[in-house]
């Protein structure tokens, strides 16, 4: 049963580093400041912690699903596989493009973002999704499909949940401090 | 000065800046008015919002228009501040993006050093929240002598600018009202370069060559305006970026449209000429069909004789 601990090592991995950057990505665009670094580290910190907060029922599920039924590892790692396929290449390219955008001047930094930092997030839901088809044409089974959606899912919410957090955090501010809505007023 | 509320251009729909079909309106031109004599907030009837989306064809636009939130028919003042407070914060970060405040800078610096020590105003023309200014500021990007103006019709937006301003500690100010009228932003006789970032498509090609003219009459020593340089790839990437960063539907909608609404260089450059001749106007444009991934806002620049 070690054989594979590669599998769910990067796919926890991938999870924290898309939840950091799904905490980042609500908290841009909030507040107007200029000088926004501590807020965009505690950002991302919001968004590690929301992604283990989602995705920790599942792994917890998936673990006990493992102890007591050993044999399902496999299944698991099948899928896993399948789905790492798709996200490794993926993640890949999101961190070297955010090397480069470190790297290349401040001139030449919007290629990173406009070649691929944003069509990434735009695609990255359908990406996520993806890795559920390959891994269902891989052969996993209907259990171990239905974790992976929830996985899926819980880290797709990322995002949305903490822009809940915000709107809620901004109606209980009588009147807002800074203006943080989400969605536009109705 | 033509005020640059309720822009109405004529584009077509498909790629943008090609001639002539369909009237396209941004949200945030629509839902806000003000008098430009006085700077009062004039009401906002929804339905008239709604006919004008609706007569330009902009279906979606018009739904969007139906989810404001409105009393009496009129849409709630408080409520579109808000609204426009939250959309210029995501316009901020699309700033930011495009390292606009930074080629701002590098533009005004190249500009000034043929002036070495001179006192200088730079005036932000329809600054919205400021970004720009701001930034100047907050990086001291200018160096000494230099005094940060921005200058919005929207109170609402300036009045955020100069408290987010207050909140970091920064020296620059802010005016609400029109930029281009006589004295609003200094009539002092200081050496004064107004600039403006992502207005220019809000005119229409017929009110620009009257914009740039203001400006000449104003006596300013230079302008620079930056704005999107349109085409196919800049509409495709508007989309997609706006899709995938944007949280506001309006952010979104009126996102995408500015890419469709902007002028070519050609356009600005007839217009700078026909309002401001001795200015020796420049601008230019990447190849249509060839992304210009590092200059989706370029300026139109000019210099006093
Ligand atoms: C799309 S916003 C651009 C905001 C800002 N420059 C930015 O890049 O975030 C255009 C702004 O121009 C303002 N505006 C238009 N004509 C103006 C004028 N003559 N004087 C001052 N503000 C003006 C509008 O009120 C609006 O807020």
């Amino acid at each position: 049963m070690t054989a594979g601990w590669w599998v769910p090592v990067t796919l926890v991995v991938l999870a924290a580093l898309d939840g950091a950057f799904a905490g980042f990505r609500s908290s841009c665009g909030r507040t107007g400041l200029i000088r926004h670094r501590r807020e965009d580290v505690r950002a991302h910190l919001r968004g590690l912690a929301t992604a283990a907060l989602l995705l920790g029922p599942v792994a917890v599920l998936v673990l006990a699903d493992v102890l007591v039924h050993p044999p399902h590892w496999d299944d698991y790692l099948v899928a896993g596989r399948a789905m790492l396929l798709l996200y490794l290449p993926f993640g890949a390219t999101v961190l070297a493009a955010l090397v480069a955008y470190v790297v290349l001047g401040w001139r030449r930094r919007f290629l990173a973002t406009a070649l691929i930092l944003g069509p990434f997030t735009f695609a990255r839901p359908f990406v996520a999704v993806a890795g559920l088809v390959l891994a269902a044409r891989a052969g996993a089974g209907y259990p171990v499909l239905a974790a992976a959606a929830a996985a899926v899912l819980a880290a797709l919410a990322v995002e949305p949940v903490l822009d809940r957090w915000r709107v809620a955090a901004a109606a209980r501010r009588q009147p807002p401090a800074l203006p943080t809505g989400t969605a536009s007023p109705r | 000065m033509t005020s640059i509320r309720n822009g109405r251009e004529t584009f077509c729909g498909f790629l943008g800046a090609l001639p002539m079909m369909i009237s396209v309106e941004e949200l945030t031109d629509l839902i806000v008015a003000t008098d430009p004599a006085s700077g009062a907030r004039l009401p906002v009837r929804l339905d008239t919002v709604i006919a004008q989306l609706t007569a330009g064809g902009q279906d979606r636009a018009a739904r969007l228009a139906r989810r404001l939130p409105v009393r009496d028919g009129v849409l709630v003042a408080e409520e579109i501040d808000a609204l426009q407070i939250r959309v210029h914060c995501e316009l901020q970060r699309l700033g930011e993006e495009l390292q606009l405040p930074r080629r701002v800078a590098e533009w005004l610096l190249r500009w000034r050093a043929a002036r070495p020590g001179e006192p200088l105003r730079v005036v932000d023309v329809g600054c919205g929240l400021g970004h720009v200014v701001r930034w100047l500021a907050a990086y001291d990007a200018l160096g000494p002598g230099v005094d940060l103006v921005g200058v919005d019709l929207n109170r609402a937006l300036v009045g955020r600018a100069a408290e987010l301003a207050a909140a970091e500690g920064l020296d620059c100010r802010f005016i609400a009202g029109d930029a281009l009228a006589p004295g609003v932003a200094g009539d002092d006789g200081m050496t004064t370069v107004v600039i403006s970032s992502g207005l220019l498509h809000h005119l229409t090609a017929s009110a620009l060559p009257e914009f740039f003219a203001a400006q000449r009459r104003l006596r300013v020593a230079a302008f620079a305006h930056w704005d999107i340089d349109p085409g196919p790839w800049t509409t495709a990437g508007a989309w997609i970026f706006h899709r995938a960063r944007m949280r506001e539907p309006v952010s979104r909608h009126d996102g995408v449209l500015s890419a469709r609404r902007a002028h070519p260089a050609s356009v600005l450059l007839a217009a700078a000429r026909a309002g401001a001749p001795d200015y020796r106007p420049a601008c230019t444009d990447g190849p249509r069909w060839w992304p210009r991934l590092s200059e989706v806002l370029r300026p139109v620049t000019g210099t006093a004789p």
